[in-house]
């Protein structure tokens, strides 16, 4: 420990400590699931969609919703019952997600908070799933003061209860996302999982741990703007999770070494998710999140 | 320099308020000196490059930049020139009078020392009680009709010394006013209300008090008796043109008083009586003290060498006047005198006696007498009177302007 750090409970309230959607949020999120959809279908060619499950086993048949595939609906059923639907795999009838939050304190970071983008993200990727018919578990990291909390979003509920759960969220406490990642049990069933948070806690091997066959991993890693890019001059650094304090002259080397640093800890990220076909990104918080879900799903 | 800074006024006290200026501007530099805050979820990369930065430096953060300190210095001569400071005026300056007693009596021995003497010891003791320093003092006597003024902490030497003529005692009553101290033998009735006094007392003094065409008149300490003189008699001198009622006169005084008469100068005389001979003559009306007739007469002088003469008798131009020893006569002859004669007699006998004074070593017997235990009181302070000089400095002024200069070195070049 320094002479200049210091060890304390953070009396300073965080820059972005909760999460607030504005008013337009779902609407962006249907357009951005219309532009995935066009995108991957561009990409993939018909009959074959990654969120879809195309090209499984068929199981039944599902009411039509707008933005869909056209070339999902099933026109014989259209021409006997004059109402459009679906036809449905069995890994889509029965598929489950997991979507893992980190809301500890240094996801207060910010702005634009970095909770916030998070919770943005993982509200569009359980968008996403709904779209599919999947069941989407949101599983939030622990508050100081209780267990990890969850929300299950399937089709019949009304995404805005979901917007609500997230919004009643705050960046707290020390427990990240490796608490969550600790308990595989708890996504056990689920065939997507994805872990949203700054990873900085966390290592790749805590999520590769979750691998297995038949499940996909996706991990979104957001950073907020200062530490992408931390400003020149004296600054006293602190964390918000352990208070710990350090205060620094920052100069354009100094910098220029923490951001090889950064890099290096995110190619720490990156290069094993390549590696185990893990979709992955790493973002800044003034990303706007169609952007972030786009590059993970697309 | 100090002093008088410590010393300042200040006529608008509350506009000191304004010095807490200098003070917050120091508070919010050093408040906004301070590092941001920055919270980060990247503490630990920051931890492992803490030996390749710079720490941040605390005296260089603490530092106040040059500026800063000339606009604090600034506002602090702003904020005194709004408490509106003032030298203070300078000590009034006090005068403190000390009449001096010259009458015979004061010279009189009295204790191996004389009466004066002794009253003056009485009187700087006061004044050494009463002065404060920058005070000023003056001496005063009358003596021969004049009033003489000498500033200084000590009276003149000569006044320590016995006049050739004797002075009359000063007209105390008037002379009643604070800062003022009597020196004399015995304290005067009334006494003062204002001023203070010195009286040295003692005892009565015997010895000759005159002299007659008897004898020597001797004081004993209680009564008179007359003794045969011992030297030669006085001399009045008359000479020049004088009315024929004056030089009858003057000798039967100079009979009852033990005087011989010369017709001629004469060395050593105690009266010299002299008539005026030239100028131009006219006849004038003249009269005092309950007589009155037709001078012929012409213009008595001023002075003579042996200094100033009081005028005694004067119309439209002095006629007759007197000093010490001599009396000036410019009428020479006296017509249609009316009146009581006796008036005419006692008014020209008491001009001689004033003129003549008593013989060498005759000293009146009221002098002689005992004059108390004497004593001393202080004066009331005299009233200061402002000193009059250069008006006092516009401190504020000059505070103002260097409140202002150094805001311009302060704020030029303006700061981006």
């Amino acid at each position: 420990m320094t002479p200049d750090a210091e060890t304390t409970v953070p009396r300073e309230p965080l820059p972005a400590p909760g999460v607030r959607f504005g008013p337009d949020f779902l609407a962006r999120v249907e357009r951005l699931l219309v532009r995935l959809a066009g995108a991957r279908e561009r990409r993939e060619g018909p009959g074959r969609s990654a969120l879809s499950g195309g090209g499984e086993e068929f199981v039944g048949f599902r009411p039509y919703r707008p933005g869909e595939d056209l070339r999902s609906v099933d026109w014989n059923l259209l021409a006997r019952l004059d109402r459009p639907f679906v036809r449905v795999s069995r890994r889509e009838a029965g598929e489950r997600w997991a979507i893992l939050l980190d809301a500890s304190a240094s996801m207060g970071v910010g702005p634009p908070g970095k909770l916030v983008r998070a919770a943005e993200v993982g509200a569009a990727l359980a968008c996403a799933g709904r779209r599919i018919g999947a069941t989407v578990r949101l599983i939030v990291s622990a508050p100081p003061d209780g267990p990890p909390r969850e929300f299950a979003l399937r089709s019949r509920v009304d995404p805005r209860t979901m917007l609500g759960f997230l919004e009643g969220c705050r960046a707290a406490g020390d427990a990240g996302l490796a608490g969550l990642l600790a308990a595989p049990t708890r996504v056990a069933d689920a065939g997507r999982v994805f872990v949203v948070g700054d990873l900085l806690d966390v290592e790749f091997a805590a999520l590769a741990g979750l691998g297995r066959r038949g499940r996909e991993l996706g991990a979104v890693q957001l950073l907020a703007p200062v530490e992408f890019e931390p400003p020149v001059g004296a600054v006293e650094w602190w964390d918000p999770e352990g208070g710990e304090r350090l205060r620094l002259r920052v100069d354009r080397p100094t910098r220029g070494a923490y951001e090889r640093r950064l890099e290096e800890r995110l190619d720490a990220w990156r290069v094993p998710c390549a590696r185990h076909r893990i979709a992955y990104t790493c973002a800044s918080t003034a990303v706007d999140f169609e952007d972030v879900v786009g590059a993970l799903l697309c | 320099m100090l002093g008088a800074l410590g010393s300042l006024e200040w006529t608008r006290p509350a506009g000191l308020l304004a010095l807490a200026l200098p003070v917050l501007l120091l508070l919010l530099h050093r408040a906004r000196s301070r590092p941001p805050s920055v919270a980060t979820g990247t503490l630990g990369l920051w931890r492992d490059l803490e030996g390749t930065a710079r720490r941040a430096d605390r005296r260089l953060r603490r530092a106040v930049p040059p500026r800063l300190w000339l606009l604090c210095a600034s506002l602090t001569l702003g904020a005194a020139a709004l408490g509106g400071p003032r030298l203070p005026a300078p000590p009034a300056a006090r005068t403190w009078s000390v009449v001096v007693d010259r009458s015979p009596s004061m010279y009189l021995s009295s204790d191996g020392s004389t009466r004066l003497a002794l009253a003056l010891d009485r009187a700087r003791a006061l004044l050494e009680m009463g002065r404060a320093g920058g005070d000023a003092l003056e001496w005063e006597s009358f003596f021969g009709g004049e009033h003489h003024v000498h500033a200084g902490d000590a009276p003149p030497a000569a006044w320590l010394t016995e006049p050739r003529a004797p002075a009359a005692e000063p007209a105390w009553e008037t002379l009643d006013a604070p800062g003022r101290l009597w020196v004399t033998d015995a304290l005067p009735e009334p006494a003062p209300r204002f001023a203070g006094w010195a009286a040295s007392g003692g005892e009565a003094v015997p010895g000759p008090v005159g002299r007659t065409r008897e004898g020597v008149v001797v004081f004993d300490g209680e009564g008179l008796t007359t003794r045969p003189a011992q030297t030669a008699p006085p001399i009045l001198v008359l000479t020049g043109p004088l009315p024929g009622e004056v030089t009858e006169l003057a000798r039967l005084w100079a009979a009852e008083r033990g005087l011989d008469v010369a017709d001629g100068p004469t060395p050593g005389a105690l009266l010299d009586l002299r008539g005026v001979s030239e100028g131009p003559v006219s006849t004038v009306p003249v009269g005092r003290d309950g007589w009155s007739a037709r001078a012929v007469a012409r213009a008595a002088p001023l002075a003579d060498g042996r200094g100033p003469l009081v005028p005694w008798l004067a119309d439209e131009a002095r006629r007759v006047a007197f000093g010490p020893g001599r009396v000036v006569c410019a009428i020479e002859g006296l017509d249609e005198l009316t009146g009581d004669p006796a008036a005419f007699a006692v008014s020209w006998a008491e001009l001689l006696d004033a003129a003549c004074g008593p013989p060498a070593g005759c000293v009146p017997t009221a002098e002689r007498r005992a004059a108390g235990t004497g004593g001393a009181a202080e004066p009331a302070a005299p009233e200061p009177a402002p000193i009059e000089g250069r008006p006092p400095l516009p401190v504020d002024a000059w505070l103002a302007v260097g409140a202002l200069l150094a805001a311009l070195v302060a704020l030029w070049p303006p700061l981006p």
